[in-house]
């Protein structure tokens, strides 16, 4: 008898504390609240305001001597760009929603959010708004899980940290099973773009070819004839799957980077792309620029995309129809691109700016690397190199293909 | 503070100046078994240092499956009351530094949405032991019936899709206070 007391008072205990003990478990997060404006204040305050420091800078657009640089999801710097080594925010002009920028003459194209809006710029420092279009990137949902509102605009959010106590289920599993909702949830400057429409980055969504401006959503490449530069008259739309990211116009083609391939589209008739060829690629993130009977592409993951592979891919395209590998190149986490005759400068993510000589597509060798910067995107144009990084806007000169000279930075200011 | 510096002293004292002989090296190495109001897993553990008359202290580590894996480091101390010739009880306590093991449910390609970084947290037991001597030297069966309570943070980022890196990325963190009453089966010496 005395040999079961213990144990049966081992267990006994153990079930009385048992139901004695809870776990603590705190959950904190981040609450956002949007701040909403009517769309004619939205409209009425696309104008050139007064500039605002940068903080979260994104695509680029270079035109003539202005640099404009997306604020995401906020606007647009406008930046004197007439002296390189002195770059000057003129004006920041608000557009919620903003990523992408596109110029033609006197007339900007931007986003804001799923809408396409049409700005005069003949003055780049007294801008107005002239139109808007609905519905152009019908996929460009809020963030925060806020959708669009047909006559509301989300212009900002209101964050708040909150705790709360948070709750496992009790289970006889494992806790990955258990723990719900623990996880929420280039340019190149032999771009065949005349100057007068201006250079856009390697990640644009947006692209004009004289007469004819395109734009990729998530699934669709839009066409717009923007003869009329100031009323944009949507002409044809071409469903091309899911994961369409980026856009890059060469000679009388488009080369469009998803998140599967490459995609060459034929614009002889320029109202009506045309599929010619494509490349199929790992899952990943890939910009892609073109030259000559070259495309390179670089492929990442580490944000939305995907995949393993952190590659530069160097796609022979000579044969449109049919693109073919030349060889890949290794690297850390490469986004934006940009090519100025041989030269071929890489943004490297948290590995800085890469510059190679790409005289052998085959074999390109790196010539000189710029660490201590977290690089995305960039456009070269006239021995300039502007790149867009996390900590700021920086332009160096490439005319000495032996070295990179830093000529000025736009710091971020967070 | 004096009394702590001269209670420290008197129990260096007391090591150094005993008797060598009664200073030994001992082992203590469980299996165990967790439960808790989130989970109810296993654990494993050993122990080694000194033992001088009844007391026994030492350096632990082992691994607990409870919730969330990880690597308790920590001091035990421990005293014994003598019931018979070959059956003592314990009194244990122990405390240290909870080391979460790294989640490799985020660190795949599939989930390039979250990141996950933990931080170590605070370790505790404390747990009363039967001891059963077998054999003609110290080793003895050991029993025990006690209180785990250990602590760790995690960190999880969320990306969100977009084309322009950097992505935006919400970071949200949790606080983990597990308690779990603990059954333990040892071997010592």
């Amino acid at each position: 008898m005395r040999k079961i007391i213990a144990p049966s008072l081992l267990l006994i205990g153990i079930f009385i504390l048992q139901s004695c003990l809870k776990d603590k478990i705190t959950h904190t997060y981040t609450l956002v609240r949007p701040v909403y404006k009517s769309k004619a204040e939205v409209y009425a305050n696309i104008k050139s305001n007064a500039p605002r420091t940068i903080e979260n800078p994104g695509k680029i657009f270079l035109y003539g001597n202005y640099i404009f640089l997306n604020e995401i999801d906020k606007g647009i710097h406008v930046i004197d760009n007439s002296d390189p080594s002195n770059p000057l925010e003129e004006t920041f002009i608000n557009i919620p929603g903003n990523l992408d920028i596109a110029v033609k003459g006197n007339t900007l194209y931007a986003d804001l959010y799923s809408d396409l809006v049409v700005i005069n710029i003949t003055n780049p420092l007294a801008v107005h708004f002239e139109k808007s279009m609905s519905r152009i990137f019908p996929n460009r949902a809020y963030a925060n899980g806020f959708v669009p509102d047909t006559n509301m605009i989300i212009v900002d959010w209101i964050k708040k940290d909150t705790t709360v106590p948070f709750e496992i289920y009790h289970s006889w599993g494992r806790r990955d099973m258990m723990l719900y909702g623990a996880a929420p949830g280039a340019a190149s400057q032999t771009n065949a773009a005349a100057p007068a429409i201006g250079i856009a980055g390697s990640m644009a969504r947006f692209s004009i070819v004289n007469n004819f401006m395109y734009c990729v959503n998530d699934q669709q490449l839009r066409s717009f004839d923007i003869a009329n530069s100031l009323d944009p008259q949507q002409v044809n739309s071409v469903s091309m799957g899911w994961g369409i990211e980026t856009i890059y116009p060469f000679k009388n083609k488009l080369f469009i980077g998803s998140s599967t391939g490459m995609f060459v589209y034929d614009i002889s008739n320029p109202s009506t792309p045309v599929k010619e060829g494509q490349f199929q690629h790992a899952r990943a993130c890939d910009p892609v620029i073109a030259d000559g009977d070259y495309a390179y592409i670089t492929l990442h993951t580490g944000t939305s995309c995907g995949g393993s592979a952190n590659v530069l891919d160097v796609v022979n395209v000579s044969n449109l129809s049919t693109p073919v590998l030349l060889r890949s190149y290794s690297m850390t986490s490469p986004q934006g691109l940009a090519k100025a005759g041989n030269l071929l400068f890489i943004c490297d993510g948290k590995d800085g700016l890469k510059m190679y000589d790409a005289s052998s597509p085959g074999n390109i060798t790196l010539k000189k690397q710029i660490t201590g910067i977290e690089t995305y995107d960039a456009i070269a144009w006239n021995n300039n190199l502007i790149v867009v990084a996390k900590d700021g806007l920086y332009q160096y000169d490439y005319s000495n293909p032996a070295t990179l000279v830093r000529k000025s930075k736009l710091s971020v200011n967070r | 503070m004096k009394r702590i510096i001269f209670v420290l002293l008197f129990l260096i004292n007391v090591f150094y100046s005993g008797a060598q002989k009664k200073i030994k090296f001992s082992t203590q190495n469980y299996v165990g078994f967790l439960a808790g109001s989130s989970d109810n897993d296993l654990q494993l553990q050993t122990i080694n240092g000194i033992s001088f008359k009844r007391w026994f202290t030492g350096i632990g580590t082992g691994i607990d499956w409870y919730l969330r894996r990880s690597v308790p480091v920590f001091i035990s101390a421990e005293r014994g009351f003598q019931i018979d010739q070959k059956k003592n009880i314990y009194f244990s306590t122990a405390a240290g530094v909870n080391f979460p093991w790294k989640d490799s449910g985020y660190d795949n390609d599939w989930n390039w949405y979250s990141t996950s970084k933990t931080e170590p947290g605070l370790y505790l037991n404390a747990g009363v032991g039967y001891k059963i001597n077998i054999g003609k030297q110290d080793d003895a069966v050991l029993l025990q019936l006690g209180f785990s309570n250990k602590f760790y943070k995690e960190k999880v980022s969320n990306s969100y899709p977009c084309l322009v890196a950097p992505c935006p990325v919400t970071t949200e963190s949790y606080n983990y206070n597990l308690r779990a009453v603990s059954v333990k089966l040892g071997y010592g010496f």
